[in-house]
Formats: structure tokens, C-alpha cells, sequence
């Protein structure tokens, strides 16, 4: 379900206000159809604000993944070491376009390549409205203000 | 204090951040920071309009995150807290997104304005005018002259297998001829065109008055009706709400929302003038950005001083010697003018939305000030987030 999150993503010309992505796990995703690269490729073209929030980092190939976010002015990085959610969430500037995944799956390789996983994919339309915007409350302000979700980058402010 | 919430750290009353959202915060509806002249504007247009044509009908039209949602909330909040004394009935409101497919006619607005109604609604309330009323047959016939109509409320009521049946009926999905024939209906609602939805429509409208009801749709998203391609079913939609905008029609009120950045950019459908004429030039509103400076501050300080618990900030800014004044927390009055000039730069962007979502950054950029947490926003955190977002 995440490389589906991924493929809409990518696939979809609708702008976005933000991304929030929500793993306590991530790698640079190499034989994925969307590296990690390429998912802060398209953060930096096309100026996305993004929040991602992890936890921190204990082996070499979280350290990999985290260190190419962390190059991205775009992307803030938070830390939480209680995080077990795994929330996706594209928040589009018409409404209706947002759509979000919530599941098992982290961003990894392994997660789209090799696990057992669920997910749920919602768009924001319909019913799917009002979830999408309880994740995007949720993952985009109420987690990233607890005490434990602890800043490890900033997003850097660039003017176009 | 290791364990102060961001909550308490910026002394906020009930709310875990400065984030306004009615759609996930129900309470949020009763804000509207800022725009006082307009709000003033819309109460005393919706209390008229309870006079003549006892309904509202109005739409707003405005840039992404001009307001909209909060606007259709709050004027749903406030019709309920402070009903005008015109509004004989007690408001009923349902709030729903529209969703609009290249070949969506009118029947998908009505099944989708009827569902968001629902169904144990309706079905409440014939219960109640039955109850109420010793000739039940008598009070239906004073809901509408159309005869399916009136058998479609009977069968409604009568419950069970029946009910439901009649209940899609009613919402205009499509039946077989034994469907039709099992709830004692001549015909598919809105088979003889959209006229037969809009009287529905109507009809219940007469229902919830009949039982002290006023029924009043809050439609956004509106700006769908672009996506709608094939002249008959643009047509549909036009004719469905050029009908429901008619003087004829003084049971059901509708309030639309829909993004368009000048009135140029509305779907043609929602502002041809047999439309716009009807429901009165006036009721068509244009909810601006609020660009100028001055706008800005009354927006940001109405904001703040609800959000704020003031007495603890008083207390707080006293006691650490805080650079901010109780106007201003979190922010310095440097970094509140700075943040209102960043907000003032490109009125395209000087939206609400991006101003709350300013202030709620640059909160928790001063939260995350550690190990020297800031409790307030000065200059330099606000140009850190200002140009991301207003940039």
C-alpha cells in the first residue's frame, strides 16, 4: 500500500499544500519503482513542505536514508522513539485531491518488496473527506508538537 | 518542566495547537476571525432572506483557503446559536462536499444532497407529522400536490422492506417496473425530467417545515461543475439549481461554496444570469484575500485573542520577562509585524488558511527551540517559515 501511496504521488499532477510521512522505519528504497531519491527529487522540484517523522536512526542503512532526507531544505526531520504508526498523508491544495495511506508498511523496501502488509488507502472524497483530514491533524500537527518527537532538522526557508 | 505541553507552554485554551479545522474540531465552527464587516453582511442577508424567500440562498466564491469551509460552518453554527428571529423553524443543516464526474447530471446532485439528508431523518420526521396530525393522509397532501410523492412519503413511513424501497425512490436512484410497482410509484423519480427531482427536493423541504424544521444544504466544493463536459448534463445541473433558486421554491435553502480565484473562473452553471438574477446579485459573494495589512492584524489578533488563555500569558509574560505584548503571544511585536508584511506580499497567498498555518509553524519552530525552548516567535524564526509558506 505504500508504493501505492507513492505511485499516486508521483503519478498525480495535483499540487500540493504538504506531505507528512509517518515511518518509524525508512531506506533509501533502491529496487522500488520510487527511491527515496527520487521521492526527494520531486519534494525539491516541486518545493513540497514536508514532514517526516522516523525514529532515530540505529543502523547504517537508516542512517543512509535519513541523511539523504536530511540534505532536502524542504523536508523537516523529527525523531520520536514511541512511533509505531505508519501514516502517509498528501495534503492537495483542492481538498478533494488529498488522499493519505495508514497500515503496517513502513518506508522501506522491504515494506513494498517482501512483507506481509495491510494498508488502507483513502481519498479524500465522500466519506474518505473527513479521515483524510483526521490523519492530516493528526500526523501534521498533534504528533509533531509532543514532547517526544524531538526536531533533528529543520525545514529551511527558501524563497522562489 | 519536562512534561509542559506544547498546550500549556503557549498558554492555549483547549486546543492542542493553533490549528482551526470545523470539519475535525466541530467547536471550530463558532470562529470567524477578522472579517467582521462581512459576517455582519451575511447574518443580516440570511435573516432577510427568512423573510423573502424564507429561505437563504446565497454562494461564496474565493481562492484556495480564502475561507469557504469556515465560512458555510460558521454561518451553519450561527444560524443554530443565535437562529434570527425571521427563521420561523428550527434550522436543520447538512453539510456535504459535492462530487462531480465528467458526465454527472443533476440526478447525482440530488442523490447526493437526499443521502447527506439521510434517510432515518426523514423518516423521523413523517413519524413525528404523523403523530402530531389526525389525518395523516390530509397533512401529506399539504407537502405536495404530486401524487407519487405523497404515496413515496406513505411507504417511507410505513417502515420495513417497503420503506427502503421507497427511500431510494425518493433519493432518484434507478428501479425495475416490480420496484415501482411494490411502493405503488407510476414512474422512476426524474424520469420526466429534472422538474421531478426538484419537487422532492421541495417537498421535503415542506416536511421539515411542517414538523418546525427549516432545511438548508451548505454544498462546497461546487467548482466540480467544471469538470462536467456533455451539454445535457451540464444543462441538468444548471436547470436543477436555476429551479431550486426560483421564487417558487421557499422551502429548501442552499448555501454553495466554490473555489474560483475572480468570478470569471466559476462554472459557468452556477452564475449564468437566470441564475444569479433569481437568488439576487447580493448573494453572491466573494470572500477576498485578506491582502492588506490592516486586514491581516484584525485577522491574526482576533485570532490570537480567542486562542489564548490571557490571563495565564499575562501572568506567564510577567513573570519570564517575555518580549511580547499580551496582543501579540506568541509573537514579539516585531516578529507580528513581520509575520502580517511576509502574509501582506502576494495577495494571492494572503489567505487564512496559510496565515494559521504561519502562526502554528512558527509555534513549533519556537517549541522547538531546545534545549533553550523560546516561548515566543520572534524575527528570525518567522523568517525561517514565513517564505515556505507565503514564498
Amino acid at each position: 500500500m505504500v508504493e501505492h501511496f507513492l505511485a499516486r504521488l508521483f503519478l498525480r499532477a495535483s499540487p500540493l499544500r504538504s506531505l507528512t510521512l509517518v515511518s518509524p522505519f525508512v531506506n533509501i528504497m533502491r529496487d522500488c519503482r520510487y527511491p527515496l531519491a527520487d521521492l526527494s527529487a520531486k519534494i525539491q522540484a516541486q518545493r513540497i513542505p514536508t514532514y517526516f517523522v522516523t525514529r532515530e536512526p540505529e543502523e547504517a542503512w537508516q542512517d543512509e536514508a535519513v541523511a539523504l532526507l536530511a540534505k532536502n531544505a524542504w523536508i523537516e526531520i523529527r525523531f520520536n522513539e514511541f512511533l509505531h504508526a505508519k501514516v502517509f498523508v498528501a495534503s492537495a491544495m483542492q481538498e478533494s485531491e488529498s488522499f493519505a495511506v495508514f497500515g503496517s508498511g513502513n518506508l522501506t523496501g522491504a515494506a513494498i518488496n517482501s512483507n506481509l502488509e495491510v494498508g488502507m488507502l483513502l481519498l479524500a472524497r465522500g466519506p474518505g473527506r473527513k479521515l483524510v483530514d483526521e490523519l492530516y491533524y493528526w500526523a501534521t500537527n498533534n504528533l509533531r508538537v509532543l514532547p517526544e518527537s524531538h526536531l533533528y532538522k529543520p525545514m529551511h526557508a527558501i524563497r522562489k | 518542566m519536562p512534561d509542559e505541553t506544547f498546550q500549556d507552554w503557549f498558554c492555549l485554551k483547549n486546543r492542542a495547537t493553533f490549528t482551526i479545522d470545523p470539519k475535525v474540531n466541530p467547536d471550530d465552527a463558532k470562529l470567524y476571525f477578522g472579517r467582521d464587516t462581512l459576517r455582519d453582511r451575511i447574518k443580516k442577508q440570511v435573516s432577510r432572506a427568512f423573510i423573502d424567500p424564507q429561505v437563504p440562498k446565497m454562494m461564496f466564491y474565493g481562492a484556495y483557503g480564502s475561507g469557504k469551509t469556515q465560512t458555510l460552518y460558521h454561518m451553519a453554527w450561527d444560524m443554530a446559536a443565535n437562529k434570527p428571529a425571521s427563521c420561523k423553524g428550527k434550522p436543520h443543516v447538512v453539510h456535504l462536499d459535492i462530487e462531480v464526474q465528467s458526465k454527472s447530471s443533476a440526478d447525482s446532485w440530488h442523490l447526493q444532497m437526499t443521502e447527506a439528508l439521510e434517510m432515518g431523518t426523514v423518516k423521523g420526521w413523517l413519524d413525528e407529522l404523523f403523530n402530531a396530525s389526525k389525518n395523516f393522509e390530509q397533512e401529506v397532501a399539504k407537502l405536495t400536490t404530486e401524487a407519487n410523492l405523497q404515496m413515496g412519503f406513505k411507504q417511507l413511513r410505513g417502515g420495513g422492506d417497503l420503506a427502503f424501497s421507497a427511500w431510494r425512490w425518493l433519493t432518484g436512484q434507478d428501479m425495475s417496473a416490480g420496484e415501482l410497482q411494490e411502493i405503488k410509484v407510476t414512474r422512476v423519480l426524474g424520469d420526466v425530467g429534472v422538474g421531478d427531482l426538484v419537487a422532492a427536493t421541495i417537498a421535503l423541504g415542506n416536511l421539515a417545515r411542517a414538523v418546525g424544521r427549516e432545511l438548508i444544504f451548505f454544498m462546497d466544493e461546487m467548482e466540480g461543475l467544471q469538470n462536467v463536459k456533455q451539454g445535457d448534463a451540464a444543462e441538468s445541473w444548471h436547470d436543477y439549481l436555476r429551479k431550486l433558486s426560483d421564487n417558487s421554491n421557499s422551502s429548501v435553502g442552499f448555501i454553495l461554496g466554490f473555489k474560483a480565484d475572480t468570478i470569471d473562473d466559476a462554472p459557468r452553471i452556477l452564475v449564468r444570469p437566470d441564475v444569479t438574477s433569481r437568488i439576487g446579485k447580493q448573494n453572491l459573494i466573494e470572500l477576498e484575500t485578506l491582502a492588506a495589512p490592516a486586514n491581516v492584524k484584525s485577522f491574526v489578533e482576533d485570532m490570537l485573542k480567542f486562542l489564548i488563555d490571557h490571563p495565564k500569558a499575562e501572568k506567564l509574560i510577567k513573570a519570564e520577562g517575555l518580549t511580547s505584548s499580551l496582543k501579540t503571544f506568541p509573537f514579539t511585536a516585531s516578529a507580528f509585524d513581520l509575520m502580517c508584511d511576509y502574509a501582506c506580499q502576494d495577495p494571492h497567498k494572503s489567505t487564512p488558511r496559510n496565515i494559521i498555518r504561519t502562526i502554528n509553524e512558527c509555534a513549533i519552530t519556537a517549541w522547538d527551540a531546545t534545549p533553550t525552548k523560546k516561548r515566543v516567535v520572534d524575527d528570525a524564526i518567522v523568517n525561517d517559515i514565513a517564505p515556505v509558506i507565503f514564498g
